[in-house]
């Protein structure tokens, strides 16, 4: 009996230790699908072992239903089978009502979904859909992401972007941009406005011009004393020059940046000038050599205008007993980019033996109408290199200069490369 | 083609020294037998459309006029059957590009520049004829 005794009391202690063993298990079951588990770590004969189980990681759940989209897991035919928080807000409806519905009763067009989920085949997993939304009763425009979880878990991830922002930002993008051509207009009308402004007013002036030319020419000078016609002399020369001036700030104006592009070569621009200049090349016996030269992206017009009044300059302001020698070339030891530009340049230079200027006169020399010299020493009336500076400024470019006094004169031009 | 050597030629113009000077340019010419003057384009227009004028050979006209400017008495007469067949030259003290444009649509024959001297006045008349003998 005793010996039956002992035999039962082993039995119950066994019975309770599996009892507390089966409790034990239970509850790291319940635990587990209540996600309170982060891993396991079981005594293997004394060596501990980490199990950390992947869908109760709580780190990334607590990501995925706190971050800034919305996150779901559907299964193969549209059944929710997970939605997190952001994706109930932007839906309108609460996740536990949402969880065991299809996701294509969200989409503005059910069929789309069919269509997605063919996509997947063909690595096509981002889309751009409208979403329907309880709130306001609207409908959203979306990006949605899909993942095939498979073959670790049965199931699509899916990741929505509410795009309405975006969208917002870029009809703010667009609005901003249809005021900006409608500025860009305005501006050209004024600018075509104030062309013909500079049009009239310059005829305007030259009418009573002409006539005191006109019939100061027939003034018979005989009758006249010498001092009487040495005036008349002035006078006449006097109008002619400002006849003139009027011409160049009409022709200054006219050179504006709205310009017709090409490609122009400017080898062949400045042959072309020069031989318009062939007269007084050849008067001062000048040299011109011309370098490597780029074809640009330009105004044919503005760059033969821009040559003709530099190679001009250099012929004009030669010294007296040394013939004029320009060089001009493509400097292809610049690369250096200019300080907060990101276009690169291309630099021309046109260097001569001339007369060269002080170096404190250098920056007067681009201004409209500055000269350097007496009227009488060296013609014409400052606009030159007025128009050269314009017409860079219309290219995007820029023009320098760079003198020395009775050695000669560099200018560096920078054509942006389009 | 108007019958050479014996033409008639209206002038708007509506500066009277300038006036003065087309005036006597042209009835020096000998090729010219008639030269009338008009001071602006709504007197050419009526001159033009009074049937008690024979319609000229030749209309030159300056721009910038008071009332109905050249462009504008050109726009109709270039437009009117019975006067679009008369040769029409403009001139003017400088070349304004959108005139320039709008004459040479309108069928203007030439856009003549104003001259600095007596004798290069006299270069009008013949330039006129140079280009209607065409």
């Amino acid at each position: 009996m005793k010996g039956n005794d002992i035999n039962t009391d082993a039995l119950l202690a066994e019975i309770a230790a599996l009892k507390e063993e089966l409790f034990e298990s239970n509850s790291i079951v319940n635990a587990i699908k209540q996600g309170d588990v982060d891993a396991l770590v079981v005594h293997n004969n004394g060596v501990p072992q980490l199990y950390s189980l992947e869908t109760a990681d709580y780190t990334y759940r607590l990501l995925i239903e706190k971050f800034r989209q919305g996150a779901l897991s559907i299964s193969r035919d549209g059944l929710i089978l997970y939605c997190n928080d952001y994706f109930s807000k932007l839906v309108g409806i609460p996740s536990e009502l949402i969880i065991g519905t299809y996701l294509n009763e969200y989409f503005d067009t059910p069929a789309q979904f069919e269509q997605l989920i063919e996509a997947i085949k063909y690595g096509i997993t981002t889309h751009e859909i409208l979403l329907k939304s309880e709130i306001g009763k609207n409908n959203f425009p979306a990006y949605i992401a899909l993942t095939d979880l498979e073959p670790a878990v049965e199931a699509i991830g899916i990741v929505i972007t509410d795009l309405t922002e975006k969208k917002k930002h870029e009809e703010a993008l667009i609005q901003h941009h249809l005021e900006l051509e409608e500025k860009i207009k305005e501006l050209n009308r004024i600018n075509s406005n104030l062309k013909e402004f500079i049009h009239v007013i310059s005829h305007d002036l030259k009418e009573p011009l002409r006539k005191i030319v006109m019939h100061s020419e027939r003034i018979n000078g005989s009758n006249l004393s010498e001092s009487d016609a040495k005036s008349m002399i002035v006078m006449k020369l006097s109008a002619l020059r400002l006849n003139s001036l009027i011409d160049d700030l009409v022709q200054y104006s006219s050179h504006t940046a709205q310009l017709e592009r090409a490609e122009v070569d400017l080898n062949a621009t400045i042959s072309e000038v020069i031989d318009d200049l062939e007269i007084s090349i050849a008067d001062k016996n000048a040299q011109i050599k011309i370098g490597k030269l780029p074809v640009i992206q330009a105004s044919r017009v503005q760059m033969r205008q821009l040559f003709a009044n530099l190679i001009t300059n250099a012929i004009k302001y030669s010294k007296a007993d040394t013939p004029p020698f320009i060089q001009i070339y493509q400097d292809d030891n610049f690369n250096v980019e200019i300080p907060n530009q990101n276009t690169k340049f291309v630099k021309i230079q046109i260097k001569d033996n001339g007369i060269g200027m002080e170096s404190s006169h250098l920056l007067k020399i681009f201004t409209i109408f500055q000269r350097l010299h007496a009227k009488n020493e060296y013609s014409g009336n400052g606009i030159g290199l007025a128009i050269c500076k314009k017409i860079m400024e219309n290219h995007s470019g820029n023009i320098t200069v760079e003198s020395t006094l009775n050695e000669g004169t560099t200018f560096n031009l920078y054509f942006p490369i389009l | 083609m108007p019958e050479k050597y014996n033409l008639h030629i209206v002038i708007a113009e509506d500066d009277n020294d300038d006036a003065d000077v087309i005036f006597e340019t042209f009835t020096n010419n000998p090729n010219f037998r008639k030269v009338s003057l008009v001071p602006n384009g709504e007197e050419l227009l009526n001159y033009l459309k009074d049937d008690a004028n024979e319609n000229p050979d030749v209309i030159l006209t300056d721009i910038n006029m008071p009332i109905v400017d050249g462009i504008e008495a050109l726009e109709e007469i270039l437009n009117t059957n019975e006067l679009k067949n008369i040769p029409c030259f403009v001139y003017s003290t400088s070349i304004n590009p959108s005139y320039k444009e709008k004459c040479d649509v309108l069928g203007v024959k030439a856009y003549l520049i104003k001259p600095y001297s007596f004798e290069a006045f006299n270069e009008i008349p013949k330039t006129i004829l140079s280009i209607i003998e065409l």
